[in-house]
């Protein structure tokens, strides 16, 4: 919204404009005849029609400036919110969140947008229908074209049902506080889309979960006593450094107060640790001792938290209580997300070295809470782990700490799995190597082969590739959808097949087989290395290499190795069948290989 | 009654706002003397209008119900009925329902409906897995989306019959209770449409 100048207004002049707007709205719709006279409402004097609607159209004008106003002012906050979260529900979730939120400070405001809109005239219907409208079409983002369900009317329902909650909670004298919906509207806008299980997991989800604020670090550093990031003697050794650079531990210690000189040095030794300080002293020097300075890290950590306690009146001599640790395992587990972002807790805890991945989880949980991490997880995977980012505090620490080595080179499958919209799930890699090998698969026979059963999991697992640009359907007539990867989607089918190291690709090759025959069956093994090595055999020919008396038995594994796509039969004329891998079998058949030289070679 | 086909008639052609007492009473070829003997004023016609309606819609849905069949059915065929009811009366629904919003006395006797509804819905949690455990919020938001959608197709005058959404809706209805696969069954079930005499 822009003022007469054109420049754009504050948000609280924004504010004021709306709830004036809506007070004058509030006005018009409760007496809509204010202005005329008693004769005319009486029918005692005539007015002319044209001034009726001249009328009218004037308060209808007032009713939809002010829904306009009001819309404008949620819209923002909700957008914010929106976009700050990565994947469907965790935005839904946000943007519904300050949506409640905006609703519970602003209530007159929250009623014209909810209660009294809908009871306006065409124009704020039409525009009351438009937003809905485009509300659906966000939660229609999940339901794939490729899918059946759920139903065409779905995300309207889900949008209008919604809105009648809040309609109905609204037009009680009394609402009480919207944002205890978040959960069980969550819960009810999520289970079309996503089931009952996600239903129930919004429902138990913390109130506060998704929410867009990001706290700055040195003031959650102050702020948040005891809790692993945060150390008030850190600080005042910060403070006492950047006064007189130079001092050894015993100085320090006499300027920052602390009388155990072990802690002392303990809280020295992890702050060069972290590459906030160094230790200067001349080694030639007779007596050597330590001559402490502050790098340019932990320059520009104090020079932040001056700043900010300086803007939020904090004063350093920080009260007794103020007892947090700086955990070098935290700054670990930040340095590891900074590094490469996008891992899950496991392979986050992999990487700092960490045994106990529960302690992980939990210090995860930690950074969280002080927002210099931010999680995200492809909710349309049940059971997904969340993958964890950096925030912007938390790559203001991160660069602020310091490094002394390199960091590693970073993933570009995880990178690139993460620009298309987050990590990808087994079977997402599974679908992506599978359309790579075999273009042109129709939904049923990609499912077939990456051994996902069920028909609607495996359209949705389509729908949200093709969503994510990385497959497209090429089919142009007839009932089967044409799969086949994007420019997008070789790229990651590329490094993904680069960087998966041969002991991964293995287990993935087992799982797939597992999960299509149940059980690894040896002869399947060998069945897939003799048609490897020689394509072209016919069944006779594979049961004598494979050792297969019975013609029945051989058949019915031949047909089931062609049920998964790992086989398929040539033959196009003559008696005998004429097998060869499929490239799902090439890899497979490979995998194997991989793993045990002599595997299906040992028959022959 | 000839002053509330009057009423309806005229808002359908000029909309709610210009339904005068002069054009209806007009329209229904009675003096504004004789409007003003039956009700206080428009809004009392209208809210008449909203009583006629929701009197007739009730005993149609009452109609329909079978105490015996299962929730689901019971549901449906109330659905129906009301759906066949809202086909036949598309002016009068499209009128209660934008009044039924704007007035504030209507309001309340919307909600003990709503209420009613909603009651009603939420039996499927008796129907469905105990285990299933519907969102609290369940009955109140498939209501809210089931006549969001209604409004929807009446506001946009939309010439297609809503008995048509009928499985649409009763997947939605059905989808919390009894899950996604009684929800597909719902969605693909054949219309039975029953011909209430009119009347």
């Amino acid at each position: 919204m822009r003022g007469r100048d054109g420049a754009a207004d504050s948000p609280r002049i924004e504010l004021q404009r709306a709830r004036k707007l809506v007070t004058a709205a509030e006005a018009v719709r409760q007496f809509p005849f204010a202005g005329f006279s008693a004769a005319v409402l009486n029918g005692d004097a005539r007015v002319s029609r044209r001034a009726v609607e001249d009328h009218l159209q004037g308060r209808e004008a007032c009713l939809l400036a002010a829904f306009e106003q009001a819309l404008a002012l949620v819209s923002e906050r909700a957008s914010a919110a929106f976009q700050a979260q990565e994947g469907w529900v965790d935005r839904v979730r946000s943007g519904l969140l300050a949506v409640l939120e905006f609703f519970d400070e602003h209530p007159a405001l929250a009623r014209h947008c909810v209660v009294h809109s809908a009871q306006a005239g065409p124009a704020v219907l039409q525009r009351r229908g438009e937003v809905l409208d485009r509300l659906a079409r966000v939660l229609d983002d999940e339901r794939a074209p490729a899918r059946g369900y759920p139903p065409p009317l779905t995300a309207q329902a889900v949008v209008s049902g919604a809105l009648g909650v809040l309609h109905e909670r609204l037009s009680q004298p009394d609402p009480g506080a919207l944002v205890e919906l978040t959960g069980p509207l969550m819960s009810f806008i999520v289970l079309p889309f996503l089931g009952a299980h996600a239903a129930r997991g919004e429902l138990r989800r913390p109130v506060d979960a998704t929410s867009a604020v990001e706290h700055s670090v040195p003031f959650g550093l102050l702020q948040d006593p005891g809790k692993g990031l945060s150390h008030h003697r850190t600080v005042l050794v910060l403070m006492v450094l950047a006064a007189e650079p130079g001092l050894n531990n015993r100085e320090v210690a006499l300027r920052a107060g602390v009388k155990d000189g072990g802690g002392m040095s303990r809280i020295l030794a992890r702050m060069a640790r972290l590459g906030l300080i160094k230790n200067t002293r001349d080694a030639r020097s007779p007596v050597p001792a330590n001559a402490w300075q502050l790098t340019a890290s932990g320059e520009e950590l104090q020079a932040a938290i001056g700043r900010e306690a300086a803007a939020t009146r904090v004063a350093f001599d920080l009260p007794e209580a103020f007892r947090g640790r700086l955990d070098h395992r935290a700054v670990l587990v930040l340095r590891v997300i900074g590094d490469q972002p996008w891992l899950t807790g496991r392979e986050v805890a992999l990487r700092a070295g960490a045994k106990d991945p529960a302690h992980i989880s939990k210090l995860l949980k930690h950074l969280a809470g002080l927002g210099l991490v931010a999680s995200a997880r492809d909710a349309h995977r049940k059971g997904t782990p969340n993958a964890w980012r950096l925030t912007a505090s938390g790559v203001q620490l991160d660069s602020a700490i310091g490094r002394e080595t390199p960091p590693p080179p970073r993933s570009l499958a995880l990178d690139l799995m993460w620009e298309s919209g987050g990590r990808l799930s087994d079977d997402a890699v599974s679908v992506l190597r599978v359309s790579a090998a075999e273009p042109g698969l129709s939904n049923n026979e990609i499912a077939l082969r990456v051994g996902i059963t069920d028909e609607n999991s495996m359209s949705q697992l389509l729908a949200r590739l093709a969503r994510r640009g990385l497959i497209e359907n090429t089919r142009t007539g007839g009932r089967y959808n044409v799969w086949q990867l994007t420019a997008a989607g070789i790229e990651l089918e590329t490094a993904i097949r680069q960087e998966t190291p041969a002991p991964g690709a293995r287990r993935i090759a087992f799982d797939l087989l597992k999960k299509r025959g149940g059980r690894l069956n040896h002869r399947v093994v060998s069945a897939l290395g003799v048609i490897g090595a020689e394509p072209g055999l016919s069944n006779d020919e594979i049961a004598l290499r494979v050792g297969i008396k019975g013609r029945g038995t051989t058949s019915t594994l031949l047909a089931r190795l062609a049920r998964f796509g790992l086989i398929e039969n040539n033959r196009t004329g003559g008696r005998e069948n004429v097998w060869q891998l499929t490239a799902s079998g090439i890899e497979l058949e490979a995998a194997i290989r991989h793993e045990n030289p002599g595997a299906g070679r040992s028959a022959r | 009654m000839r002053i509330l086909s009057a009423m309806v008639e005229v808002a359908s052609e000029h909309g709610t706002e210009s339904a005068t007492v002069a054009r209806v009473a007009a329209r229904a070829g009675v003096s504004t003397g004789t409007f003003y003997d039956l009700f206080e004023n428009r809004d009392d016609c209208l809210t008449a209008l909203i009583d006629e309606a929701v009197a007739t819609a009730t005993k149609r849905v009452g109609a329909a119900d079978d105490p015996q069949a299962s929730w689901v059915d019971r549901v449906r065929a109330g659905l129906l009925a009301l759906l066949e009811l809202l086909d036949e009366e598309r002016e009068l629904a499209r009128l209660c329902i934008a009044h039924a919003l704007a007035s504030p006395t209507v309001l309340t006797q919307r909600r003990d409906v709503l209420d009613k509804l909603t009651r009603i819905i939420d039996e499927g949690r008796r129907a469905g897995r105990a285990s299933r455990n519907p969102p609290p919020l369940a009955a109140q938001g498939v209501l809210g989306g089931a006549l969001g959608l209604i409004h929807a197709q009446l506001s946009a005058r939309d010439q297609r019959s809503l008995v048509e959404a009928l499985n649409p809706l009763m997947s939605l209805v059905v989808l919390p209770y009894l899950g996604a696969s009684a929800a597909r069954k719902e969605q693909y079930r054949p219309l039975s449409v029953r011909r209430f005499a009119s009347g």
